[in-house]
């Protein structure tokens, strides 16, 4: 059976710009591995469309790029489209990763008590740095790679099939690499550790982890 | 956090760590928006919820260090 992944992808300010650019290579991703994609680009990524590609084609994987806060994550121009306590019932049965500030603190549990298998993302403030001077091309943004590759190599590795408890050390892993490299670099960016240190710390997973998609 | 004062020596720790960033790099903080180094330096001064989000960043970087467990899990 075809397994279906489900991304938002909202680009109406920097932060939804980078995160949607930097996703960009895992839907390509799944698609070379015979994975149903459902985008939900810039207007897309509204509740309604959200709700009903959910309702109809039930995906496997859901990954969230957008703002948020403790109960929820919005969607193109700050629209909540998924909110604790309303309508998190939805992601039943479904893996889940927000990237996204916060949303593991109380809408990740809260949706773990209504069936999802798993919800990963930070419970607190996501932070990353970029270089406004490539804002234009983010994936060339050597700053921005520090903060944002290892949310691709979770999914990417979620998307191949490893578990998610394999996939978070990966994600993990590259984190506390680029922390290691920057504490020896004398790239300006040194005294970005701090922050992805902040990440590292916040990136959490509820549910079951020893499931894959 | 958000309903306590900063202690000066640790707003000023904080304001000169903030100091080191690159001028030419912006941080998003998701919901609160992105900021340059000297905005950042602002909100600290002004002990507002980012300004004590940054504090809340480096304090929990510097225990890390501490503990030693930065590079070593």
């Amino acid at each position: 059976m075809v397994k279906t992944y489900l991304i938002t992808r909202p680009e109406h300010d920097d932060t939804t710009h980078y995160l949607s650019k930097w996703c960009e290579e895992t839907i390509t991703l799944a698609r070379n591995k015979g994975l149903k994609v459902l985008d939900l680009h810039r207007e897309k990524a509204v509740r309604k469309e959200f709700e009903e590609r959910i309702d109809k084609l039930s995906p496997n994987l859901i990954v969230l790029n957008g703002h948020g806060d403790a109960d929820k994550v919005t969607g193109n121009d700050k629209e909540p489209i998924l909110v604790a306590g309303d309508n998190e019932g939805l992601l039943r049965d479904k893996i889940v990763y927000a990237i996204s500030c916060s949303s593991a603190k109380l809408l990740g549990p809260k949706s773990i008590e209504k069936g999802t298998l798993n919800y990963s993302g930070y419970d607190d403030d996501f932070i990353f740095f970029y270089d406004p001077n490539n804002i234009t091309k983010p994936l060339s943004d050597e700053t921005a790679k520090l903060f944002l590759e290892h949310s691709n190599l979770f999914i990417e590795s979620m998307i191949k099939g490893n578990t998610i408890r394999e996939s978070k050390q990966r994600a993990e892993n590259k984190l506390r690499e680029n922390i290691v490299n920057l504490s020896s670099s004398s790239s300006t960016d040194s005294n970005l550790i701090r922050f992805l240190w902040w990440d590292l710390v916040h990136f959490v997973s509820h549910g079951n982890q020893d499931i894959a998609i | 956090m958000s309903k306590e004062t900063i202690s000066e020596d640790i707003k000023q720790l904080v304001i000169l760590r903030l100091e080191t960033l690159s001028s030419d790099k912006k941080i998003s903080i998701g919901s609160y928006g992105d900021f340059k180094k000297e905005e950042l330096i602002a909100h600290v001064e002004k002990e507002d919820e980012i300004g004590k989000k940054m504090v809340e960043v480096e304090l929990e970087f510097l225990r890390a260090l501490k503990k030693g467990i930065i590079t070593h899990g």
